[in-house]
């Protein structure tokens, strides 16, 4: 992004600050494919990420005197997308039912077989990523699908690039070997 | 071995993630050419990262900006913009004969004073084409319907801010001035079917299967 392209979305938050709410759509429309699709691979759920990101675009609106103009407004939004998507897993953790064995399967950890017959999607990616510890599935989600280089994700996510680098590792394995397990791909 | 082949793993991931030089990309490549396993495991995390990378963006569901407007909450206005707002927003003016009479005189003494100057009518004629807008009606046909609004490029996708009325014949229309250029724009059926004008100008893509009406505006 060039500095022309962040001095302009600079000047549509001032003129939202300025209550020109009307000017926030091109804000809404220039993000919502990446925050739509980071919300989609968080959790997995078509319906869900659309509540989750449209919820976003909101609380941004709403913290719009919080916005530092030095920073980027995309870092910033996807910073409040991953944190909801993070509390909703963390929620619907609390309320998921025991399995079949009587234990308790976290919603955000669950097994491959349990993602898979979770979703009627048919996206074998998807069921890994949702097999995936969160700690993990963002930075693999941020790296390896929305393809945002490592000091923009540390922006995002608020961990240094040395801690981040060793969490995609451990997610990279985590990963191959789940679809490993489910027959997918490898 | 163990501790090499944990090294060479470590280069794996510094490979995928950019970070490994080239003489450590060529040890690596050189060394899974001899060890099975490392090359399984190089072979793997390459397909799971391709399998990631190729994997489809979902689109993003139709009126999703339009639904996050709606649901914004009002933010109150700076006294800057309050005083813009006032002065440069349209709105209804009532009168009575009184007032009518004293703007009559006020322009006239006005029109006077501009003929007498000799430049300005030029300023007159260029404010006008400055300012020239075009009414352009949109009708739909919809006799079962309760409310019909209609949401595009000119009002933001507002979909609460033109609202058509209904005729007897069961055609809803709406007369809407407008500035020259091209406007994407949908009919709100009852506030909640979205509805593409069948008699549209043209219509354009939106690129998530759905098709926006279009009319252009000429001067």
């Amino acid at each position: 992004m060039n500095r022309s392209t962040i001095a302009e979305e600079h000047e549509i938050i001032r003129q939202c600050r300025d209550g020109d709410a009307d000017q926030y759509a091109l804000l809404v429309d220039k993000y919502k494919a990446m925050a739509y699709n980071i919300a989609y691979r968080m959790l997995g759920d078509a319906d869900t990420a659309k509540d989750m990101a449209q919820e976003s675009f909101i609380s941004a609106y709403v913290a719009l005197e919080n916005f530092q103009y030095g920073s980027k407004f995309s870092s910033w939004l996807y910073r409040i997308v991953v944190n909801k998507c993070k509390d909703y897993l963390k929620a619907e953790r609390e309320t998921v039912p025991v399995d079949e064995f009587g234990d308790v399967i976290p919603a955000g950890e669950r097994t491959p077989e349990q993602a898979a017959s979770s979703h009627q999607t048919g996206d074998a990616v998807q069921k890994a990523l949702d097999a995936l510890p969160i700690e993990y599935r963002d930075v693999i989600v941020l790296k390896h699908i929305e393809e945002l280089d490592y000091r923009e994700i540390a922006d995002i996510l608020g961990v240094g690039v040395g801690a981040l680098k060793v969490r995609a590792h451990r997610g990279r394995e985590m990963l191959k070997e789940l679809l490993e397990r489910m027959g997918v791909s490898v | 071995m163990k501790d090499d082949k944990e090294r060479y793993k470590e280069i794996i991931h510094r490979v995928l993630d950019g970070d490994a030089d080239p003489a450590e990309q060529q040890a690596m490549m050189d060394r899974i050419q001899t060890e099975p396993s490392l090359k399984k495991e190089f072979d793997g995390m390459v397909r799971a990262l391709r399998s990631l990378e190729t994997n489809e963006r979902l689109p993003v569901p139709p009126f999703f900006t339009a639904e996050v407007m709606r649901r914004l909450p009002p933010r109150k206005a700076t006294l800057g913009r309050r005083v813009q707002d006032f002065l440069l927003k349209g709105r209804v003016l009532k009168w009575n004969m009184a007032t009518a009479f004293a703007v009559m005189v006020l322009l006239a003494l006005i029109i006077t004073q501009v003929v007498r100057t000799r430049n300005t009518p030029v300023e007159i004629a260029a404010v006008s084409q400055k300012e020239q807008v075009v009414t352009v009606t949109m009708n739909l046909h919809a006799p079962e319907a309760h409310r019909v609004a209609v949401a595009g490029t000119f009002n933001k996708w507002k979909v609460d801010a033109n609202l058509l009325t209904k005729q007897e014949n069961g055609v809803w229309t709406i007369s809407i001035p407008l500035k020259p250029g091209e406007y994407s724009y949908m009919f709100i059926v009852d506030g909640k079917a979205w509805v593409t004008d069948p008699n549209a100008e043209t219509y354009s893509d939106d690129g998530f299967g759905n098709k926006n009406a279009v009319v252009r505006v000429k001067t």
